[in-house]
């Protein structure tokens, strides 16, 4: 159990969907006391791999449904303006500190996303794990831990600052959190 | 002559706001940015300092502005509901035919 006292905490997207809704009452109580401490710190660029893919669920279904995608993308929106403090922007910092990361970390660690119908593209592999450095990047330079639903994209990048410190001066370490630990 | 008035302002400027004498001990380094800083703006180190703070403490981001529950609420409407491979696109997870990519 994680005591949510010990936040703020950056949560990556994944892991903001796992407890949205909470899977479990003890994880629905951490989180409320949580969110009675602190804002759910997310990147921007979740917001934006979020409002992308509420954009393309849009144009991907039935006209009927269109409305209900858009009625759920107008309440993510709100979620984020009701607390617009909760976004961590991008900075020249994390820019940089994201690219030392792309420099050293060119390929994804894992294949791409598949079901046994579709599969992710390779291009779409690689923007997402773009987009998970960004996120810890973000962590990183705003000195938060990482709550994340994802340990094989995440845990290399950790190690790498491990490994490395001297290539990242000023930050590190990166400190993960799994999301099914919080509440465990 | 505007110059120089409006410089004389600056370096008798008064730190807006009630002040407080204190002691800090800051990094040798630290202080000396803070008092080129102050130099090169002809400001007094304190109103330097005072304004090097409140910029970077305007950067932080506020950990005290929570509506919480209002925002879980927000955030569960926003994915209730959504089938599967909706949820896996709101995640940054875009599955497409493999047969569509190749062509």
């Amino acid at each position: 159990m994680i005591d949510p006292a010990s936040g703020p905490f950056v949560f990556d997207t994944s892991a903001e969907s796992y407890l949205s809704p909470a899977r479990s009452p003890a994880e629905a109580e951490w989180l409320l006391r949580y969110a009675e401490l602190f804002p759910m710190f997310v990147a921007v660029i979740t917001i934006m791999e979020r409002a992308r893919g509420y954009f393309l669920g849009r144009d991907r279904c039935a006209p009927a449904r269109r409305i209900e995608i858009e009625s759920k993308m107008l309440q993510y929106v709100r979620s984020v303006s009701a607390s617009p403090s909760r976004v961590l922007d991008l900075t020249t910092a994390i820019g940089l500190l994201s690219a030392q990361m792309m420099s050293m970390l060119a390929v994804p660690p894992s294949p791409p996303a598949r079901t046994h119908q579709r599969a992710e593209s390779r291009q779409d592999r690689l923007s997402r794990w773009r987009f998970d450095i960004m996120i810890a990047a973000t962590a990183l330079v705003h000195d938060m831990p990482l709550i994340h639903n994802n340990p094989q994209d995440f845990e290399p990048m950790r190690a790498l600052i491990e490994t490395l410190p001297q290539r990242f001066p000023g930050v590190g370490p990166l400190n993960l959190i799994s999301v099914k630990r919080l509440a465990a | 002559m505007l110059k120089t008035a409006s410089r004389r302002r600056a370096k008798h400027a008064p730190i807006q706001g009630r002040t407080r004498r204190t002691t800090w001990t800051l990094p040798q380094e630290v202080l000396r940015d803070v008092e080129r800083f102050a130099s090169d703006r002809h400001q007094s180190v304190s109103s330097a300092a005072a304004y090097l703070l409140q910029q970077g403490l305007r950067q932080q981001p506020d950990r005290k502005a929570l509506p919480g529950p209002d925002v879980l609420e927000m955030l569960r409407k926003s994915f209730a509901g959504l089938t599967e491979e909706e949820q896996m696109l709101v995640d940054g997870i875009i599955l497409e035919d493999p047969s569509a990519e190749s062509k």
